[in-house]
């Protein structure tokens, strides 16, 4: 069954992350599991996406998600009886499609870098971390986290700017 | 490119010189992560260096960009639990399914003369993967059903399914499945769900000369589709169609 073996391996892959997401935009874990289900189907029903990179595919799911949650909100505040504002509400209402296509982009630049480089990034921008408290995560010295820090930048300024389209270009 | 630092116009060794050229500090500056008092010496020499000026910008750039990304997205692997995965497959079966039923009535019907066949105890033949092939009405048990064939590459399995009262014994013979694997035998239901009849642990042994496995499940006789094996997390290992 080749079918639920895609399933498999997507879910084994960008599970967490569609989860995560989902969850945080929800502000309920069964909803979200809903959701990440409807992806799910939706990634088997298109096979031909999921012959791309990861930072792409991953890209593909969470707009998915982003897409199906906002679904869910309008529907819910369509139904007067159900206005429930949830911590994530607000999340989604900045949804439109210059952002999708934005972060697609965005994670396909950030699947290219190293590990090095991707690892520092997480730790600084996405998880909020110091230069000495992500020295101490990785296990490296704080110069070390600094230089990395610039050089992953550039490395993202060069792919996303040959991707162009993100008014990044000409800026080298 | 390389992690370690790089030449900045100043070989001297020592204490920095606040004003010197280092573009390395500008990654951390653009982040907010610099400390204040570099923070400071950097932005002396940003108002005299042109170049840095625009290094900075574009990577304050690339940092807004960065803000279209969920965190989440950096998360790998799979959640903790198998839940949303099992309950995906299920979907996908009986979608499956459907489709199936609404494309091959015929099929369907064969399938049924071929089992009132059976009940005289006629064999038929040996399976070939993957369409499995009612072998025989083996056993003492009136109106049993023999499946035999293939799954996933390696993967064969032998079900007897007997009737009872609206319900059905099972009994397995499965091979190939890779030792140290939770497997449950399920029994297929006309509608695309699917009723555990048995579960095990695949030993070395079973893996190489097969695992007998016997259970029952409440599914009505004339309400079987089939026999499937899966790990606990959903992984078909095998499935034989009645
Ligand atoms: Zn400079």
């Amino acid at each position: 069954m080749p079918d639920e073996a895609l399933v498999h391996a997507v879910y084994r892959e960008h599970g967490r992350a569609m989860l995560a997401y989902a969850t945080r935009l929800l502000g309920d874990g069964a909803a979200a599991e809903d959701v990440v289900q409807e992806a799910l189907i939706r990634a088997w029903r298109h096979p031909e996406v999921l012959t791309n990179g990861k930072g792409s595919i991953r890209g593909w799911l969470l707009t998915v998600i982003r897409n199906l949650v906002t679904d869910r909100v309008r529907a819910r505040a369509a139904r007067p009886t159900e206005v429930v504002e949830t911590p994530g509400t607000s999340a989604v209402e900045r949804d439109h499609a210059d952002q999708v296509v934005t972060s697609v982009t965005v994670l396909e630049a950030l699947e290219g870098l190293s590990d090095d480089h991707r690892g520092v990034l997480d730790q600084i921008y996405f998880q909020g971390r110091s230069l000495g408290e992500a020295a101490s995560v990785l296990g490296i010295p704080a110069g070390t986290v600094k230089s990395r820090t610039y050089y992953a930048l550039q490395a993202m300024r060069r792919s996303l700017s040959r991707d162009g389209g993100l008014g990044m270009e000409g800026t080298a | 490119m390389t992690d370690s630092s790089i030449p900045t116009g100043n070989p001297r060794a020592g204490p920095p010189d606040p004003g010197r050229h280092d573009p390395v500090e500008l990654g951390a500056l653009a982040l907010g992560v610099l400390d204040s008092d570099r923070t400071r010496a950097v932005e002396a020499h940003l108002a005299s260096c042109a170049s840095c000026r625009r290094d900075l910008e574009d990577l304050i750039a690339v940092t807004d960009l960065l803000g279209e990304v969920p965190p989440e997205a950096l998360l790998d692997g799979p959640p903790d639990s198998d839940l949303v995965l099992r309950r995906t497959l299920r979907q996908m079966r009986s979608e499956t399914a459907a489709r199936r039923r609404r494309r091959l009535p015929r099929l369907v019907a064969a399938a049924a003369a071929v089992v009132a066949l059976l009940a005289g105890g006629v064999a038929i033949g040996r399976a070939t993967a993957p369409e499995p092939v009612v072998v025989t009405a083996a056993g003492p048990q009136a109106g049993a059903v023999v499946l035999q064939g293939e799954g996933v590459p390696g993967v064969s399995m032998t079900a007897v399914v007997s009737p009872a009262a609206g319900w059905v014994r099972v009994s397995t013979n499965v091979r190939g499945i890779r030792a140290g694997e939770r497997c449950e035998v399920v029994v297929l239901t006309r509608s695309g769900l699917g009723e555990v009849a048995a579960s095990w642990l695949t030993s070395a042994r079973g893996e190489r000369e097969g695992t007998q496995v016997d259970g029952a499940a409440i599914v009505a006789p004339d309400d079987v589709a089939g026999v499937a094996v899966r790990s606990e997390s959903g992984e078909e290992f095998v499935v034989l169609r009645a």
